[in-house]
């Protein structure tokens, strides 16, 4: 008798066991995520300005460039909520559209540095040897060039080129490309370092004894497990290039009028920051708010991703 | 311990640079005895036969005096000797007599003699100099075919020294305004020997040789001029020491330093500060005679068709910038500005969408995705980028075209425009003397400073006519012919107004000069 009941009692265990469903690393990130409250607030707050600069059309009460003479330089009013810039036009519409803009440039350029960087990096940190050797004193020579003449240079070549005919996309691709061409740099070397450390793990050997493709080891076995520390990379790269797009604007090689960012607006607002606050206010407010948010989702998802690293 | 050395060190390196390294914008000079004005950017040259800006022009009417200047006491702007004693005309003004002043000394003790200003004036019209301001001294005889390279021998032109002290002018035909081209900067006198001597580094301060009631001192190129009193000055000495000119372009950091009490006048205004600042006691405005406009380069397409010049300037609603900028701005169509002879409101390009519409129709681009992105370039400035962002918007309205804007600092964007301008380009006027010939000489066809490659023979021949005619309604008749060329036929250029100076002058500053020649002459001033 006493022989079943241990049985049992080994049973109900294994069935325990099975029982409890098993979690993905991603899935185990995604709990640890949920319990912090600033990362899940600001994660909502980015997940807003993103639908605001997706429907700013519908959102916007008039068009962003839409000159009122009769309204120049308006304090808030209840027909304009935020007032009126130098040209009469409304500030709210242009805050909203100027999401739009900053939020674009943000992203399409992270995605694109990530592209190239991550390619890049994988190549030189799994092929190792000379061509690594090469590939990486090609960064460092492109790291060493100040980021801004390069930024200039990529964006005055690229303005030559012409490529876009719509107004709008012409207005911010020229910034997303040259910025991105300076912010790959920084991922390759990320990528290219997690690329080595995950080389030396048992599970890349096995792959490697089993005979699998080395192209097929780098995306099914050395991407996924290196992609924590370049998304939390990611989230901190996003308000970099809204500054970066805000200093290029400013220095006049940035967004073309009408068309505006937050940086846009808030080095004209400084113009007249004297007179008529409300101009660099309500801009600068929109930057600092989403930087926050970025950086305490960035904090957030490093936790989750790589507990270890936490309180460190 | 060891550590501690090496941090004391750093420290001493870095304290010891502290003190070498002077503090920008400090120059440790007497509060008291110094006038801080900003000029807001570097002066492109101080050669004064070859400038053509105001900047380059305040410190040179400062440092430089010619044969006359203003009386602006005089409300008909009437003239009074410099370094003139006495001039005069022959019975039909075609010829001018000067005598100079005796014993006016140059800041090397060297005597100013009439030969001065013939070399000076040689200077501006040999075709080697290549001065934009040469097409001035056109009406003296054969100084055209001089500057032209048709005449190699100077003593062929109309330009005689007729002893250590008294020149002599002989001009192709009468010209009424004459004296008042001798008031400018491009006429002042000049020593051949210095120039010789220091090639282009002429201007620089350790070389320069000036006459005026103040010299050059220090030119700490984009931060600061330092002009000192000329002590051997031969009229009143300025009561005051030092002028500082601050190049400061930023206009909001500029007003920050005047609140400090670190300027004394600022004399550009961001307009859209203006309706507060405006409000303030140290608030100065005066009209001047002043044009602000669009030229069209027309050899670049599609501007080279005169209907799309046409179109584009009976789009722009003038009323509405001048609403803008609220500072007094008078809409302009016409090219003579307001306050000045030969002026009339309604010539030029009015206002009207659907015949703009028609015109660039009738051009061939009905279609308007033909029209390729039209380029607007202007000098950075607030004030110029609020005019073009509202001439960018006004163009896809009312013309449904797309206009890119192109700024550029204000050094490169007059070689820009010298050499390859845009199809618009933003362009200032700002009357040298106070005659019409002043505003429409500039558009023909071998003036220097008309930057449109436009040039029509008809336009050429009514100014050159109009110079030389004394009977006033005749001269009228053929301004406003050539007026009608230039603003209704040909259209290379759109008028849009005519400005009002704003500045900031502060309470301690007395007797500064506000005029509608916008003339910045420093001499009389006082400080308290």
């Amino acid at each position: 008798m006493s022989s079943t009941i241990t049985m049992a009692v080994a049973k109900t265990e294994s069935v325990e066991i099975l029982n409890k469903p098993s979690r993905s690393l991603w899935e185990d990130a995604f709990i640890r995520l949920k319990k912090n409250k600033a990362a899940m607030l600001s994660s909502y707050f980015i997940l807003f300005i993103c639908l605001v600069a997706v429907f700013a059309e519908a959102l916007s009460p008039y068009p962003f460039d839409a000159q009122y003479m009769d309204k120049v330089l308006q304090t808030p009013t209840w027909q304009h909520w935020l007032g009126t810039d130098a040209l009469g036009r409304d500030l709210f519409s242009r805050i909203i559209y100027g999401a739009r803009m900053s939020m674009a440039v943000a992203i399409y350029t992270s995605l694109i540095s990530l592209v190239i960087g991550a390619v890049y990096g994988a190549i030189s940190g799994w092929m190792g040897g000379q061509l690594d050797s090469f590939m990486m004193r090609v960064v460092d020579i492109l790291y060493s060039i100040p980021t801004m003449v390069l930024l200039i240079l990529v964006k005055v070549i690229f303005d030559a080129a012409n490529i876009f005919e719509d107004p709008e996309r012409k207005a911010y691709f020229g910034i997303v490309l040259a910025l991105s061409l300076v912010g790959w740099v920084t991922l390759a070397r990320v990528v290219r370092g997690q690329v080595l450390q995950v080389k030396q793990m048992t599970y890349v050997e096995a792959a490697r004894a089993l005979g699998a493709n080395p192209f097929w080891i780098v995306i099914r076995h050395v991407m996924p497990n290196i992609l924590g520390p370049i998304v939390v990379l990611l989230t901190f790269q996003i308000p970099s290039n809204i500054l970066f797009e805000s200093f290029l604007s400013f220095i006049g090689l940035g967004l073309q009028p009408p068309f505006s960012s937050w940086g846009v607006l808030a080095s004209s607002g400084w113009q007249t920051m004297r007179s008529f606050p409300h101009l660099i206010i309500f801009p600068s407010t929109a930057i600092f708010i989403t930087m926050l948010a970025f950086n305490f989702l960035g904090d957030g998802l490093r936790d989750a991703l790589d507990p270890q690293m936490k309180g460190r | 311990m060891k550590a501690i050395n090496i941090l004391s060190i750093i420290l001493a390196v870095f304290l010891s640079m502290g003190c070498t390294k002077k503090k920008k914008g400090d120059y440790d000079l007497d509060p008291k005895e110094t006038f801080v004005v900003n000029i807001t950017s570097e002066p492109p040259s101080l050669d004064w036969n070859k400038s053509t800006d105001t900047t380059s022009a305040l410190i040179q009417d400062n440092i430089m005096e010619g044969l006359l200047e203003y009386n602006f006491d005089d409300p008909d702007l009437g003239l009074k000797g410099s370094l003139a004693k006495n001039w005069s005309p022959n019975e039909d003004a075609t010829k001018w007599t000067f005598e100079l002043k005796k014993d006016v000394k140059w800041i090397d003790g060297i005597e100013v003699t009439a030969q001065q200003f013939a070399d000076g004036w040689e200077r501006l019209l040999n075709p080697l100099t290549a001065s934009e301001y040469s097409y001035f001294l056109y009406s003296i005889k054969n100084a055209r075919e001089y500057n032209q390279g048709k005449i190699k021998d100077f003593s062929e032109v109309g330009i005689k020294v007729t002893g250590p002290h008294s020149l002599e002018v002989t001009l192709v035909g009468p010209q009424s305004y004459f004296p008042y081209l001798l008031t400018h900067h491009s006429t002042y006198p000049i020593r051949k020997d210095v120039i010789k001597k220091h090639g282009d580094k002429w201007t620089d301060p350790e070389n320069i040789v000036t006459n005026g009631p103040f010299r050059l001192k220090v030119w700490d190129h984009d931060k600061a001029i330092i002009l000192e009193r000329n002590e051997i000055y031969y009229g009143e000495k300025p009561k005051f020491k030092n002028i500082l000119a601050y190049m400061i372009p930023e206009m909001s950091t500029a007003i920050n330093l005047f609140d400090k009490g670190q300027i004394d006048a600022q004399l550009v205004l961001p307009s859209t500060e203006l309706p507060v600042l405006k409000k303030r006691a140290e608030h100065l405005e005066s009209g001047i005679l002043s044009l602000y406009y669009f030229g069209f380069n027309v050899k670049k397409k599609p501007m080279d068709n005169p209907l799309v010049r046409k179109a584009i300037s009976h789009a722009i609603n003038r009323n509405e910038v001048t609403k803008m900028m609220a500072g007094g701005q008078i809409p302009l169509t016409s090219w003579v500005p307001p306050g000045m002879f030969g002026y009339e409101a309604e010539i030029g390009t009015s206002f009207d969408i659907e015949k703009a519409n028609k015109l660039l129709d009738d051009a061939g681009f009905k279609d308007r995705s033909k029209l390729p992105t039209i380029t607007l370039g202007f000098n950075t400035n607030e004030n110029h980028q609020r005019i073009a962002e509202n001439i960018q918007s006004q163009l896809k309205k009312n013309l449904g075209i797309n206009v890119e804007l192109k700024n550029e600092e204000w050094k490169v964007y007059l070689n820009t425009i010298k050499m390859d301008p845009p199809h618009i380009f933003r362009m200032g006027w700002l009357a040298d003397y106070p005659d019409p010939d002043n505003f429409l000489n500039l558009m023909t066809s071998y003036s220097d400073n008309n930057h449109t490659q436009w040039g029509n023979k008809d336009f050429d021949e009514l100014i050159e006519k109009a110079a030389k005619e004394l009977d006033k309604g005749k001269r009228k008749e053929y301004y406003s012919t050539a007026q009608k060329i230039l603003t209704e036929i040909d259209v290379p250029v759109a008028p849009v107004f005519s400005s009002v100076v704003h500045s900031l002058v502060s309470k301690r500053v007395k007797n500064f000069p506000n005029n509608s020649m916008n003339r910045y002459e420093f001499k009389g001033i006082e400080l308290k």
